[in-house]
């Protein structure tokens, strides 16, 4: 095969290109530490990066969104115990009080410190987180709970609470109603008419009817208590589908990194070969040129 | 036999050699000229003279210049040309698609999945105006990068239009200037370095034309090139050539290649065109982009859609009922895709509950998140599913293009090379040559001496 001048520059031109753009590809994989740098690369990986991106990008999310859930979950927890000490203080009184040996001063001036304890725990009834009533149910704006003249308690909210996503399928509730916290309608138990009801025989010095008022104190304890347990029970719910969000972000991450992320250690030397290969070029080049007829030719 | 007819040989010979070493030259100059085939001054020994003692040769004369050309090979190439091209233009402009459609740039699935994110923000405190306002930014965010991947699409749309129109006028350049070459060869006649010459040029624009469109190329007797297209229509005949010109397609405002034939007719050669850079550009504008665009389309119908449906059942803070979320666009969805004036005007305008009473309700943000993860009935699939199955249709494109074009490469870089083992021009052999006609050209001038010594011999003898 005859080999003209133009061929030969040609093919050196041409492996010359070749290696280069290996190099520059390898070195933008090695800049950018990613092995897909397009599509095209490696479309299946490509398409399934975006896929676990996403993925990745609602666990975050969803992370949020429990967080924000386990927060409230200790709201609930401090305003729940609140209750509790004051149904207890309550309690006390009323067992106090329903001895026969009080006298009816007593008996009235006790009554205030039941008034007291209504008014704390409408207080409580009408916690706030930032701009929401968090036991208001679905009318977070306005505050659930209003004292009447009477001292008995008006409830203005929804028994119905929000719920919000914690995976991709499943809801969790995210929030507890006052309904739920000072009534068990199915046990006909409500916390304020208890009270209400124990401050009226205080007042009435009414023995019997104080005792009867201990009965509903020790079933809205009980109520208080079982509350108590749902939101401990839930906040280690959520504290376990986070720990698991947080298994799954470490996992995301890594499988996101086998799909996409260059091996610099390979990557570099295969840079080393092709700048090896690209000097063995230029020298060979080199020594070619100088087999030219001309050289002898004086 | 005379003293005079050695100096006749001399002369000859003298003259030989001296186009053999212009020829030579010629070649050496012209080392790097694309297209250019090495010539050969042919060399042949005279007729001989009968004498009294037979036959006697008559010193050597020039039978014409030659060109060392392989027609087949010149053929092939021309025609991968065609492919080579076509395959070079697909994957210049499909990487092009691809560098806007890929996540990296666009950011589309990102901006997607951040969309559905600030709902379920907005979940945890549906009355919160931070969580709405970034509803609403995110919502604009999608929407605008949709807009923008489609104003890019169609941008590189009319610039592959253009492109059409270029690559047609050149063309026509090209035919016109085969035509002119097809004269100046068949006036220089058939044989001399500047016909040959002329061939070389001519050679090379049947390929560069090749590379825009098929064609067919035959020579007549004449050595003139006619050329025709695939289908048989007239491109260059003799000296005169019929032009490839564009014409505006009223309905799609994208130019249509025509053809215009003796009586000045133009005929709508479009679709007659099946290879080359001109079929590869036309491929491109009327059906890669037209699907992606197409995809987007569908991509924001889904979105504006299932959005809407939810959006518009739920109550806003305004008590409001009924609005959209995302403009109902009357054409394109990619193109208008926006969020609506009275949520952009008011962030309490976004729905997030379903019963009017419960002010604080949070179901509406939910189904709406929920639709970051769900089937689209209209995409079948999942929106984040469907924007990995665009990128991985581009790339699985691209790479198969790329592969196309390797492989022309690599087999147009053999024919080239086989081109260049016949025609190209090698100096070492050149100087070979120079010396070897050097040498024969002082050996004749030495002739001229000795034939010289003779006649003064002759003339100092009388």
């Amino acid at each position: 095969m005859r080999i003209s001048d133009n061929l030969r520059f040609n093919l050196f031109k041409a492996n010359m290109l070749k290696i280069k753009e290996q190099m520059d590809k390898t070195q933008e994989m090695i800049a950018s530490g990613k092995r897909i740098l397009a599509p095209s690369d490696d479309p299946v990986s490509a398409a399934q990066g975006i896929k676990f991106q996403a993925e990745l990008s609602l666990n975050t999310r969803l992370k949020t969104n429990l967080e924000r859930a386990k927060m409230l979950d200790s709201l609930y927890e401090t305003a729940l115990n609140s209750i509790h000490d004051l149904l207890s203080e309550a309690k006390q009184v009323a067992i106090e009080q329903a001895s026969d040996t009080m006298e009816e001063s007593t008996r009235r001036s006790s009554a205030e410190v039941i008034k007291g304890i209504i008014e704390q725990l409408v207080t409580i009834g009408n916690t706030r987180s930032g701009e929401t009533y968090i036991f208001a149910g679905k009318k977070p704006t306005a505050a659930p709970y209003t004292l009447n003249d009477d001292y008995s308690a008006t409830f203005n909210g929804t028994e119905e609470t929000n719920s919000i996503y914690a995976s991709g399928t499943q809801q969790i509730r995210f929030g507890m109603s006052g309904s739920e916290v000072f009534t068990d309608s199915d046990l006909g138990i409500d916390v304020f008419s208890v009270l209400k009801g124990l401050k009226e025989a205080l007042e009435a010095n009414d023995r019997e009817g104080i005792r009867s008022a201990l009965d509903g104190l020790n079933e809205a304890l009980s109520l208080t208590e079982k509350n108590i347990s749902y939101v401990g029970t839930h906040m280690e719910r959520v504290e376990s589908m986070l720990s698991e969000k947080e298994t799954r972000d470490v996992n995301l991450n890594e499988i996101l990194s086998e799909l996409v992320d260059a091996d610099i250690v390979s990557l570099v030397t295969e840079l080393n070969m092709l700048s090896t290969a690209y000097q063995a070029l230029l020298y060979t080049m080199e020594k070619v040129k100088d087999l030219s007829i001309l050289n002898y030719l004086r | 036999m005379s003293v005079s007819s050695i100096l006749n040989i001399a002369k000859n010979a003298v003259y030989a050699f001296q186009t053999s070493l212009q020829v030579t030259g010629h070649n050496v100059a012209n080392v790097s000229t694309k297209g250019y085939s090495k010539k050969e001054a042919v060399l042949t020994e005279a007729t001989p003279i009968p004498t009294s003692i037979g036959l006697l040769g008559d010193g050597v004369r020039v039978k014409g210049i030659i060109r060392y050309y392989d027609k087949y090979l010149e053929d092939m190439i021309a025609g991968k040309r065609t492919s080579l091209e076509e395959a070079r233009v697909k994957q210049t402009y499909l990487s092009r698609i691809e560098s806007l459609i890929n996540e990296d740039s666009s950011g589309l699935s990102q901006a997607l999945t951040d969309f559905f994110n600030s709902f379920h923000e907005m979940s945890l405190d549906p009355l919160s105006l931070a969580a709405r306002t970034q509803v609403l930014l995110k919502g604009e965010s999608l929407a605008g990068k949709i807009r923008y991947l489609y104003e890019n699409l169609k941008d590189l749309q009319a610039e592959i239009d253009r492109n059409v129109g270029l690559e047609v006028e050149d063309a026509t350049r090209i035919l016109k200037s085969i035509a002119e070459l097809n004269v100046k060869i068949f006036e220089g006649g058939l044989s001399g370095s500047e016909a040959g010459d002329y061939m070389d040029q001519r050679t090379e624009l049947l390929k560069e034309l090749s590379g825009k469109l098929k064609v067919q190329a035959f020579e007549d007797s004449e050595g003139r090139l006619t050329i025709l297209t695939e289908k048989g229509r007239v491109l260059v005949d003799g000296g005169t050539y019929l032009p490839l010109v564009t014409v505006m397609d009223s309905e799609t405002g994208y130019s249509k290649v025509g053809w215009k034939d003796l009586t000045g007719t133009v005929v709508d050669v479009t679709s007659e065109i099946s290879k080359g850079k001109i079929k590869a550009f036309l491929e491109l504008r009327d059906s890669a982009l037209p699907d992606f665009v197409a995809d987007l389309d569908l991509f924001g119908q889904g979105l504006v859609e299932s959005v809407n449906a939810i959006h518009k059942s739920g109550y806003n803070m305004n008590g409001g009922t009924d609005v959209l979320f995302f403009v109902q666009p009357a054409g394109g969805y990619a193109k208008q895709i926006d969020v609506e004036a009275c949520i952009k005007g008011d962030v309490r305008n976004i729905a997030h509950t379903s019963d009017p009473e419960e002010e604080g309700g949070n179901d509406i943000c939910l189904s709406l998140a929920n639709l970051g993860t769900s089937t689209i009935p209209a995409l079948g699939s999942s929106f984040v599913d469907y924007l990995a199955n665009l990128s991985s249709k581009i790339g699985g494109t691209l790479r198969a293009a790329k592969d196309t074009f390797t492989f022309e490469e690599e087999t147009m870089g053999i024919l080239e090379k086989q081109r260049e083992s016949v025609s190209g021009v090698s100096i070492d052999e050149e100087m070979a040559n120079l010396i070897k006609f050097q040498y024969a050209y002082q050996a004749a001038a030495r002739l001229f001496t000795v034939a010289d010594e003779l006649l003064k011999s002759l003339l100092e003898a009388v």
